[in-house]
């Protein structure tokens, strides 16, 4: 587990957020934490999907993507991939 | 002095008027997501706009996200409607004409049901608005406008001379998707749809630099809306298509569009579609029994397709773009397994979404004059014309009967297990494409 005060959690959030971006297509400067992914930031289901598997792919994890239904805003998927990555 | 001009989209109803349907939305996040996005606004009155000589003191309504004013102090009032929207239309219309307003109405229903319209309005502009509207005004102006002006817009011309529409005049309201219409016409004619009588059977379009700066500007004034291309069937000029994607590829956009089966084959298309941002295809399938395919139109693209379906739906959703197949629940050909063998499509071949509608002779459509004469039209209000709620007498099903099919689907479809099974499936597809 990535602890929220730590540069790997900066690292973490940069990362997706660049990776969010190319895919929704918003910039990342747009991209506030606190936002709803589906309502306010329009990203839909498969957009999602998409963002999961380029993360599973950066982090080198296996994200259950059942577990994206439970996700409402980016500081929700910041805390599911700081749970599934093993600290350096 | 101009005149102050009142542009109005009037509050339009979705999906069915039951209460069980009603309430099964409610319940259903899918169903909700649906209704969010199908919320957006169309190009119709923003590109009215434009066409309007900036003297005028022009602002427009969607009356789905904010109440009229009747006091307004302007003079004349310009509104849209589809034919689910001419209740509410005409009301709006009949309220402005009591207060001494000037009321025109225009768009899809007004253009196939004139003399109805008439009743409601001092004049009624049928067809497409680019020559008709700033016309109107000019007689306006002089006292000499007329009752009725008919479609001046052939499907021979090129929409190249459209301004851009003026979307900032709505850019108040938080739209999920903005639609944008960058052609207009479908050489398919099927009956049940009125867009070929409308638009003509030639695909026309704008050109890309018009639809770069279009799409420009909605992305400037909605930040995070989607992109929906409205046209009724995307891409059937493959050469223009590829010169348009090839530009979109170089913006940075997300989008939906309308199209037809035979965009699978074209693999570098999809691919380039991919890449440019486009997420969604909505593709009419109609139906999955061969049998209701055969009456549709004099082009046979679905009927001798059916058999490829399923390959069709592959072959795009692999290339990471989702297919939202449309369906029609109520066709001549159905009965009570129908609406069984109609999921069962939609679950095996894993559609990202679908839509499923009840026949509806909508119109202006060759359907509605065939049940016409076969005396099969029982529902005559238009605001149950939603498409989700039974307006026909059908061979073999009641209404009741039609209306069950569609919750039956919609139930199943959006079960937890088949959800499940869905997101394993994209995800699968996604981690593929990463690789």
């Amino acid at each position: 587990m990535i602890h929220k005060a730590s540069a790997e959690w900066r690292d973490l959030e940069r990362e997706v957020k660049r990776i969010v971006s190319r895919i929704a297509r918003i910039d990342e400067t747009e991209l506030a934490g606190d936002l709803l992914i589906r309502e306010e930031l329009g990203i839909d289901s498969l957009m999602a999907t998409e963002i999961l598997a380029n993360c599973e792919k950066t982090f080198d994890i296996k994200i259950d993507e059942k577990m994206l239904v439970e996700i409402e805003t980016l500081n929700d998927f910041y805390d599911l991939l700081a749970s599934l990555i093993k600290p350096k | 002095m101009a005149p102050g001009v009142l542009l109005i989209s009037p509050k339009g109803h979705f999906f069915a008027a039951s209460k069980e349907f009603n309430s099964f939305v409610n319940r259903s996040r899918e169903l909700r997501s649906i209704l969010h996005y199908w919320n957006g606004i169309s190009a119709a009155l923003p590109t009215v706009a434009a066409l309007t000589p900036p003297a005028y003191d022009l602002s427009i309504i969607d009356e789905n996200l904010e109440d009229i004013d009747f006091s307004w102090e302007g003079e004349l009032v310009g509104i849209t409607a589809m034919t689910q929207q001419a209740t509410r239309a005409y009301e709006i219309a009949d309220e402005f004409r009591r207060r001494g307003k000037y009321v025109v109405l225009g768009g899809i229903h007004p253009t196939v049901m004139p003399e109805e319209a008439a009743n409601h309005a001092d004049t009624v502009i049928l067809g497409e608005a680019e020559k008709s509207w700033p016309r109107f005004l000019r007689e306006f102006d002089a006292g000499t406008q007329a009752r009725r002006y008919l479609p001046e817009v052939t499907e021979q011309e090129t929409m190249v001379t459209i301004p851009i529409p003026r979307y900032s005049l709505l850019s108040r309201y938080r739209y999920p998707v903005v639609w944008i219409q960058s052609g207009r016409g479908c050489p398919y004619d099927c009956e049940f749809c009125a867009a070929s009588k409308i638009y003509g059977k030639t695909y026309r379009h704008k050109e890309i630099d018009q639809l770069v700066k279009e799409v420009n500007e909605v992305k400037r004034l909605w930040k995070f809306a989607q992109i929906g291309f409205a046209d009724d069937n995307m891409f059937l000029d493959k050469s223009f298509s590829r010169q348009l994607l090839e530009r979109f590829a170089k913006m940075n956009f997300a989008w939906y569009a309308q199209t037809d089966i035979s965009i699978a084959d074209h693999d570098d298309l999809l691919k380039l579609m991919h890449e440019c941002g486009c997420r969604v295809l909505f593709i009419g399938f109609e139906s999955v029994i061969e049998q209701n395919l055969r009456r549709f139109s004099g082009n046979p693209i679905k009927r001798v397709s059916i058999n490829r379906y399923s390959e069709i739906i592959d072959k795009i959703q692999r290339n990471g773009i989702g297919v939202y197949g449309s369906f029609i629940i109520g066709l001549d050909g159905d009965d009570e397994t129908t609406a069984e063998k109609t999921l069962d499509f939609i679950i095996n071949n894993h559609l990202m979404g679908a839509q499923i509608t009840l026949l509806t002779p909508f119109p202006g459509s060759r359907l509605r004059e065939r049940l016409s004469r076969e005396n099969r039209i029982l529902d005559k209000k238009w605001s149950d014309y939603t498409a989700w709620n039974p307006v026909i007498k059908h061979p073999r099903l009641s209404p009741n009967e039609m209306e069950n099919a569609l919750l039956s689907i919609y139930s199943r479809m959006y079960d937890k297990e088949n959800s499940r099974n869905r997101a394993v499936y994209f995800a699968n597809i996604c981690r593929q494409l990463v690789r």
